[in-house]
């Protein structure tokens, strides 16, 4: 009798709480999501092989303008670390005509500032200005560009910056992890290579940093962006006369490289470290390849998105760590995949365990439609409001001419990503995203951590290099 | 129905033309935007702003509420209560509301400060209906569990611990705010003390929202790709049933200062470098002071090129490795701010006397009219900033509207600040830039 009763309680509490959800109301429904249209780009290319895309954009009386140009650190020798953004960071530092502070004052009367900086295979120098200014500002932007100066006065401040901010880098355990494990992947080649050294940055010289702004800039390397609101005749007349004779410059070097693969566990030590911070990942297709949007699709339902699955186990779940999440990193014809995660130190083998069990897990399942379809509407408004912005479509312009895309690629794009289907989810986590073939970078206490890594592959102790 | 207020439909807002050197064609292209603005009958005040260019939608809703509502004993409750904003409503579980809005594509942030509570987030547009239903069920029905009120108060001691960490100067930053607001609801920190949000109760959170978080208390923009007469019916159907709360009385005397020099210093045991605070006291910033003052930000402290960075940041004579300040705008009163971290406790001497030594230079004719185009140029493109999408657009029009409470000069505010001269400047450093209006606070190492 006692059971009874006890079962009795049980099955109206059960009715109790499915009528109390119930009663909650559900939210309004979603109409049809209105087209988005990247706008037109209108293109042309200069006799000397340098390219201008024009994309006049939105009401708002402000122009962005930004020159990309094809060099980075993949044109960096290995005792050349970090050359290319010391060359970038005195393109500011004075022209033939105009000190740094005659620079900053000229983009500043145009209600602008201007920003340089290197990337892996891209560097960039632009800012934003007033729309009356845009010509102006055009060839002030292209006089830093063509004419430097590159003043012995200034080298070893900046040096001494970069031995400060390698410094600070050095200690944080995020950019150690992710150092770390991109030197696993990519080995010597430029993508892998760790901090310079002291001596590395203290020998670089006046000399050395033209010769690689000699070697590496050029009109054919080199893309121009005008975005916003903007005279096009006249900022196309200014582009004209100030690039045209620019030198031609080499030709874009490639040096794709060949990742390595596999499960081992590397520990870089810090005792009495009390968090793990967790890079694991490995080589995937990159952008130019046909499942690109649909391994973007998979990466974010398992670990991109803030409801993915990855996230949802070890933040909402278990609690193990507060802000993990999953990313794409894409080079020129090359990509990889990684998770990264800050967790507490007695977590560590707990939430590796958890991350392959979700990896796993969308091998064996195809997931549910519905949870896909969350999945894709989060992905197409995403894609609206990252390129709602002048920069924003600058920036995603320059992907699809970087990796090669075409001209439909953006506007067929949200299309793509919501025909992606369930089977293909799993096919592509099976055959991407390969649980054995993850390299696992782990910062954190060696002696706390070792045996809890220990299933996960050969686990091997790192110096701080 | 709401009640249709006044429709300020179509007016172009800002810009000089004059100002743009050469090109005539842009002068003339000036952002305008639509401008509806009503009020429920409960009081919710409502201001609606369409643009079409992109299929995205943003929704703003700013309680007239912050830090200064607060009562001695009972500090951080405004900042609390803006994370509790995001634990639940009678339809929203707890945390819902940001997977609402990612799963979406949307983008969300929250915030609070001594004024105003502000919740935002952008969507695409066809989402409009279920960003408004989750607005309005909050504003309707926060479930406020003792579970979830002790786990929002564990994350803000957890805050204030690591804020505490993460920033040596905080506690000076604090104590100068005590020296510069004479009355506690400026001088308190906004996130409250340690002492007073570990004793801070599920029913003063419950008073405090069921007082504060009322229709006739807030105000709801929506900016973006809507149909007008479609989003007033939505906000009619999720807001009009919510009942008006009591009427909230405003929060503060006029503030009352008299002119003086205050100097004191202030042993810091965190901190590794030597610091100084300068403020100056200003009065009502929706005088005609507030134009010129913006103006004399620029001048002083913002971009590289600016006269207090070039003159303590010069790379040949360095003597501040750190600056930062500007104006601190509040309800009813501004202050001007500078902080500067130094290596030796005489260099912070030597940054204050240039400080005011710049200061006399404004004073007699060394600002050309080029220097003074180019830091308007520098503000123009910074006031156009707060249009570039259309969060910015709802934040700042609910800013607007909590400040001034209308929407007149609104297409004049531009000019005001460009048609600054030179003039004024010397009127404003006059009068409140002086060394009987300045407060320092000098932080010693140990």
């Amino acid at each position: 009798m006692k059971f009874q009763r006890i079962s009795l309680w049980f099955i109206i509490l059960i009715i109790l709480a499915a009528f109390a959800s119930g009663q909650k109301q559900t939210p309004p429904e979603g109409g049809k999501p209105k087209d988005f249209k990247i706008p037109a780009v209108t293109t042309f290319t200069l006799e000397n092989g340098m390219g201008v895309s024009l994309i006049p954009y939105g009401n708002l009386p402000k122009t962005t303008v930004r020159f990309s140009v094809r060099t980075g650190s993949i044109n960096e020798a290995a005792d050349q670390v970090w050359i290319s953004s010391m060359m970038a960071d005195f393109l500011k530092e004075g022209t033939s005509t105009r000190t740094a502070k005659q620079i900053a004052e000229a983009a500043a009367s145009m209600g602008g500032e201007i920003s340089a900086g290197t990337g892996n295979d891209t560097s960039g120098l632009g800012g934003t200005c007033l729309s009356e200014f845009a010509p102006d500002f055009v060839k002030l932007l292209t006089d830093v560009l063509r004419n430097p100066k590159f003043p012995e006065s200034e080298l070893g401040r900046i040096q001494a910056n970069y031995l400060r901010q390698i410094a600070v880098l050095k200690s944080q355990p995020s950019s150690l992890a992710s150092t770390g494990f991109f030197h696993v992947l990519y080995g010597d080649h430029p993508y892998g290579r760790v901090f310079p050294t002291e001596t590395m940055i203290k020998g670089y010289t006046i000399a050395a940093i033209k010769k690689f702004y000699e070697d590496n800039l050029g009109a054919k390397r080199t893309h121009l962006y005008v975005a916003g609101v903007f005279d096009e005749k006249k900022v196309e007349q200014a582009v004209r006369e100030s690039l045209k004779d620019w030198k031609a410059g080499k030709e874009i070097v490639t040096n794709v490289p060949v990742p390595k693969s596999g499960r081992k566990v590397y520990v870089l030590d810090r005792p009495e470290s009390v968090q793990s911070t967790i890079f694991l990942g490995l080589p995937v297709v990159n952008p130019s390849h046909k499942d690109y949007i649909a391994l973007e699709v998979t990466d974010s339902l398992l670990g991109g998105a803030f409801s993915s699955r990855i996230t949802s186990n070890i933040r909402e779940n278990k609690g193990y760590t507060y802000s993990p999440g999953s990313a794409l990193s894409a080079h020129y014809k090359d990509a990889c995949w990684f998770e990264q995660a800050d967790v507490s130190t007695k977590d560590t083998g707990a939430t590796l365990k958890e991350i392959f069990y979700e990896v796993d897990r969308l091998k064996k399942e195809a997931p549910p439609e519905d949870e896909l379809k969350k999945i894709q509407n989060s992905f197409a408004g995403t894609f609206v409001l990252q390129n709602s912005t002048p920069g924003g479509i600058i920036a995603i312009v320059n992907y699809v001419r970087l990796h090669g895309l075409g001209r439909d690629y953006l506007n067929t794009y949200v299309q793509k990503v919501y025909k992606v289907t369930p089977a293909e989810v799993r096919r592509i986590a099976g055959e991407y995203l390969r649980g054995q073939d993850m390299a696992i970078y782990i910062v954190g206490d060696f002696a706390k951590i070792k045996d809890q890594v220990a299933p996960y592959g050969e686990v091997i102790k790192e110096e701080i290099k | 129905m709401p009640k249709e207020g006044r429709p300020l439909s179509g007016f172009g807002l800002f810009l000089l033309g004059s100002l743009a050197l050469g090109c005539s064609v842009l002068a003339q292209q000036r952002p305008s935007f639509p401008l509806t603005h009503f009020k429920l009958r409960n009081g919710l005040q409502v201001i609606l702003s369409e643009d079409f260019s992109l299929p995205l939608v943003s929704v703003a809703v700013a309680y007239d509420v912050g830090s200064v509502y607060e009562v001695s004993g009972k500090t951080g409750l405004a900042y609390l209560m803006e994370n509790l904003m995001f634990s639940g409503s009678a339809n929203v579980s707890p945390r819902a509301h940001i997977n609402y809005i990612n799963r979406a594509g949307g983008q969300f942030n929250a915030a609070a400060s001594e004024d105003m509570t502000l919740f935002y987030q952008t969507v695409p547009s066809n989402q409009l209906a279920l960003v408004l239903w989750l607005e309005s069920d909050r504003m309707k029905s926060l479930e406020l569990s003792e579970a979830e009120f002790e786990k929002a108060r564990n994350d803000h001691l957890d805050d204030l611990r690591q804020r505490k960490m993460a920033d040596p100067y905080l506690e000076s930053s604090l104590s100068f705010d005590q020296l510069l607001y004479s009355d506690f609801a400026y001088s308190h920190p906004l996130l409250g003390t340690e002492d007073d949000v570990r004793n801070l109760t599920l029913d003063d959170v419950k008073s405090f929202y069921s007082t504060y978080y009322v229709p006739n208390n807030a105000v709801l923009c929506i900016t973006g790709n809507f149909n007008k007469l479609k989003a007033t019916e939505l906000v009619a159907r999720y807001f009009e049933t919510i009942p008006a709360g009591k009427t909230v009385s405003p929060s503060l005397e006029p503030w009352i200062y008299t002119k003086k020099q205050v100097l004191k210093s202030f042993e810091n045991v965190l901190a590794s470098a030597p610091a100084f605070h300068l403020g100056f006291r200003i009065g009502s910033p929706s005088s005609n002071d507030f134009y010129v003052l913006s103006i004399i930000d620029y001048i002083l402290l913002r971009g590289q090129s600016s006269r207090l960075t070039r003159r303590l940041m010069n790379r040949n004579n360095k003597i501040a490795y750190q600056l930062s300040g500007g104006i601190e705008k509040k309800k009813d009163r501004a202050v001007y701010k500078i902080f500067g971290v130094v290596n030796t406790p005489m260099m912070a001497d030597q940054c204050l006397e240039a400080i005011f030594s710049e200061l006399d230079r404004l004073k007699t004719a060394f600002l050309s009219e080029d220097e003074l185009a180019r830091y308007k140029n520098m503000f123009k493109q910074d006031y156009l900033g707060r249009f570039s999408s259309s969060m910015e657009k709802a934040i700042f029009l609910c800013e607007s509207y909590l400040t001034i409470r209308n929407f007149d000069d609104l297409p004049l505010e531009l000019d005001r600040y460009l048609n600054v001269t030179k003039n004024d400047i010397v009127g404003i450093i006059n009068r409140y830039f002086t060394a009987d209006n300045s407060i320092v606070l000098n932080i010693k190492t140990k």
